[in-house]
């Protein structure tokens, strides 16, 4: 079969020609991390969304990464993921050789400027992240059979409260739709919500798209819950997009324009902006210092690249991303790009309303 | 579904997952021992292993050591008087009074015995609950869970003694200590200034081994010789200990239900199981005199309890994916590595699992009992050993132990300062145990009232779920104050027969 073996040959020529090309400037890189360990921050008690993700990079990473480094995750937990933040901020070199996995509800609290966190994501810089979608579903307790009916839903409007920062996204959409609602604060975490929801203790709740396809959609079958909207996602342009794994589920601001005929403006419409992509396309996100040496710089990204068209890490991450892509090369500039849009009046905006409702204080 | 049961058990009986299960037995039994470490660190230690096992060999780890760990945390409590992790508190009330009459292999055996049948109902009430198990986590809501706190502090008088008062006070400061860290329902930090380590509140774990493994260090070192007062063989203690057990199979039964019951319901804590079970033996027995001070009965309550809750905090793990304790938490996070939505579907999609998860909990507690039942003449033998050869290493392992916590220098310094509120206290003859439950219970009465309030106003009060847990609360409170009536004369009168001196230390 002279055909296949010419075919053969032509592709290794071309792999070599490729290889040689990318090795090429990768070359100082694989010196810089030969024989080194990379220590890898999880703010967050092992088991977590957010460190099962940390987990698998790790995992997975550091074989990719030109000289081999050996990576070793490190859960630092306590205060909300602020101790572990806080040391990756100011207590660590800036040589590369550590990260951190962020959930992006820490990402928020970071970019509001949580009171006692010291982070600053301006001077870091994402290295892969996992986006992570959420969906809103009311009781049928509130006597409405259709979500465009949402504002003359009845009765006590109760919406469960883990930790306000945490739930930005969906309390924006609620303010948007200019809900008056009921925030019952003090809920361990939103399992703890979705047991009140089925309890019928409260009337709101909101789960990531996974957790409300396998826990609240059975309910939604018995018929003791509908589903509102879904947060969906904000694409370049500052438009909705649904969520890739509920893409029939209408997204909150599409409810919002087939209830008022327009879609959403002026200041609540350019929190939601900023807020969504901040907190939905990084249900985790791995840090690193922005001033880095470049060859490590370079040698990370170049390990990102090989790691995610790895057949073997794309079969162990599957499991884990639950039905999302993951973020990595230019698709990581979103998560910057939505920080530098914030007005400063969206981010007064969005403290005063956490300060107000929740007392949350900022820095 | 009986299918389903007996599949699991062949499933299990691979040689590679027999093989996990037993390793996490192993690793449970040494997290256990070693005071501090519990469950939660025995299961983070593996969980980077987890990445590529199969779902049933990752489970029986895991499961293996959330079954191992309540029945070797008995040895430190029982022998050292220091908690070997939260859930075995209690046992030290009695157990370690016993290793000091030098009856430390009899204790054992008694909470060996216990651990196993109580583990072995455990398993048992998960398998059968499993499809009716969503109405009784359903009916406690925040206001059923505040009253349920309520009962918690109501355990109190018991557990001071004659002492009533300075029980109080302790509980009052343990409520007090409880409120330091961020506030449960509003964004707010409380005594904690700008030390981000207090953000979080106090660890349990610090308070708990402060509390009770340093001030037994200090006074075993001064007076010196032996943690046994009196020289006495072991001798087949160990089998006195069994059938101690044996005896009271009732009391056995009745505490492994409790167990279940109360960790089946999430948002309880299972550090409290074990007081309530040492406060319910002790309230309900008619001959109360000699609890506190090496009574089996106060060993084999908590210790059934303790390994039965297994069973129970898995209920709301796997029917709600709500981590029923924080080692469950991980059990969570391991699902999800294999693919796994926990949740009420899993009962349909992956019923094997349930039961290979069910199979793993009662063999992993077989298992755990004769490796602990084995070593459990070779460690008791510690307690003959003068304490000045132990000391320095089990001071090492409580400061390992604290360390752990979150790694922060003041993880050490609060062990300290509570290590020397415990010896002020345990000097002063106030009792300790009301501490520790107010400080447990502090944030959850705190954080359930003001939810029942804020989802009910006032309406909350005249729910029947918290009418009935009230009654139940002030029946308790009046029980204990008649019955200590009765009592104390005549408990006075027995310690006044006793060597007074033993007395004054062995109680807690």
């Amino acid at each position: 079969m002279p055909r296949t073996t010419y075919n053969k040959i032509a592709a290794i020529a071309t792999g070599l020609v490729l290889g040689a090309s990318v090795m090429l400037p990768a070359a100082h890189a694989d010196d810089y991390y030969a024989g080194q360990t990379i220590r890898m921050i999880i703010p967050f008690s092992p088991g977590g969304g957010t460190d099962t993700f940390g987990r698998l990079i790790s995992q997975h990473l550091g074989r990719h990464i030109p000289g081999s480094p050996t990576i070793v995750s490190e859960n630092v937990t306590g205060a909300g993921g602020l101790l572990g933040s806080n040391e990756f901020a100011e207590r660590v070199d800036h040589d590369g050789l550590t990260l951190m996995t962020a959930s992006g509800h820490l990402n928020l609290r970071a970019f509001l400027g949580l009171q006692g966190l010291r982070l600053d994501l301006d001077a870091l810089e994402p290295v892969v992240a996992a986006p992570m979608g959420h969906v809103t579903a009311i009781s049928t307790q509130a006597g409405i059979d259709d979500p465009a009916d949402l504002l003359e839903a009845q009765g006590r409007l109760t919406k469960g409260i883990t930790d306000p920062v945490g739930l930005l996204e969906s309390l924006v959409a609620l303010e948007m739709f200019e809900l008056n609602y009921r925030a019952v604060p003090g809920y361990g975490g939103r399992g703890d919500t979705r047991i009140a929801f089925e309890r019928g203790e409260l009337m709101i709740n909101t789960q990531s798209t996974p957790a409300y396809l396998n826990s609240v959609q059975p309910l939604v079958d018995e018929g003791m819950a509908m589903p509102l909207y879904a947060i969906g996602f904000i694409d370049g342009e500052g438009n909705p997009q649904r969520d890739p794994a509920v893409p029939d589920m209408i997204t909150a601001p599409e409810l919002y324009e087939q209830i008022h005929g327009e879609m959403p403006s002026g200041t609540i419409w350019e929190a939601f902006k900023v807020t969504v992509p901040l907190v939905q396309n990084t249900r985790g996100t791995v840090w690193v210092h922005g001033d880095i040496p470049d060859e490590a710089m370079a040698a990370l990204q170049a390990g990102v690249e090989a790691m995610v068209n790895d057949p073997e890490f794309q079969e162990a991450s599957a499991n884990i991303l639950e039905g999302y892509e993951i973020m990595w090369g230019d698709d990581l500039g979103q998560i910057k790009a939505s920080m530098d849009a914030a007005s400063p009046e969206v981010l007064d905006y969005l403290r005063d309303m956490l300060n107000e409702r929740f007392g949350t204080e900022f820095n | 579904m009986l299918d389903a049961f007996v599949n699991a058990f062949w499933i299990l009986l691979d040689p590679f997952r027999l093989l996990m299960l037993f390793s996490g037995v192993a690793i449970g039994i040494a997290v256990g021992i070693l005071p501090g470490l519990g469950g939660l660190m025995g299961m983070a230690l593996v969980l980077p292993f987890l990445f590529g096992m199969d779902a049933y060999a990752g489970v029986a780890l895991l499961i293996g050591i959330a079954a191992a760990v309540p029945s070797a945390d008995t040895f430190p409590s029982v022998l050292m008087g220091i908690p070997g992790s939260s859930g075995s508190q209690a046992t030290i009330m009695d157990g370690y009074p016993m290793a000091r009459r030098g009856e430390a292999a009899r204790a054992l055996g008694a909470a060996f015995t216990a651990s196993l049948i109580g583990g072995l109902i455990g398993a048992l009430a998960l398998s059968a609950v499993v499809p009716f198990a969503r109405p009784l986590i359903l009916a406690f809501g925040s206001p059923e869970l505040f009253m349920l706190t309520l009962l918690g502090l109501s355990i109190i008088g018991v557990l001071s003694g004659n002492r009533p008062l300075k029980g109080m006070l302790a509980a009052v400061a343990g409520l007090a200590i409880g409120t330091v860290g961020g506030a449960p329902v509003a964004a707010e930090y409380r005594f904690a200034g700008d030390f981000l380590y207090l953000y979080d509140g106090l660890s349990l774990v610090i308070v708990a081994l402060g509390l009770f493994a340093l001030p037994e260090i200090v006074d075993l070192l001064a007076r010196g010789g032996a943690i046994a007062e009196r020289a006495r063989g072991l001798g087949h203690g160990w089998m006195d200990g069994v059938r101690d057990t044996l005896r009271h199979k009732w009391l056995v039964i009745r505490h492994s239900v409790i167990g279940v019951v109360i960790g089946a319901i999430p948002g309880m804590g299972s550090s409290i199981i074990d007081w309530v079970n040492y406060g319910i033996v002790a309230q309900t027995s008619k001959d109360r005199s000699r609890f506190g001070k090496g009574d089996v009965r106060g060993v084999i309550a908590p210790e059934s309890a303790n390994n039965a809750k297994e069973g129970g905090v898995l209920m709301p793990t796997l029917l709600f994916g709500v981590p029923g304790s924080s080692a469950m938490a991980m059990l969570l996070g391991a699902l999800m590595i294999f693919g796994v939505q926990p949740g009420p579907q899993m009962l349909t999609r992956d019923l094997d699992l349930v039961f290979v998860i069910i199979w793993s909990l009662a063999l992993a507690n077989v298992f755990g009992t004769f490796i602990c039942l084995l070593l459990s003449r070779p460690i008791a033998r510690l307690t003959f050993v003068p304490f000045h050869y132990i000391a320095p290493v089990i001071i090492v392992i409580v400061i390992v132990g604290a360390w752990q916590e979150t790694r922060h220098w003041a993880d050490l310094a609060f062990l300290l300062g509570f290590g020397l509120l415990g010896w002020l206290m345990k000097r002063s003859g106030m009792p300790r145990p009301p501490l520790l439950i107010g400080f447990i219970l502090s944030g959850l009465a705190e954080r359930y009232l003001w939810m029942s309030y804020n989802l009910y106003d006032w309406e909350w009060l005249t729910r029947p779920g918290v009418l009935t847990i009230g009654a139940l609360a002030v029946a308790l409170i009046v029980a204990s104050v008649r019955l200590k009536r009765n009592t104390s004369q005549r408990a006075e009168a027995i310690q006044a027969a006793e060597r007074p001196e033993i007395d004054k230390e062995s109680r807690p």
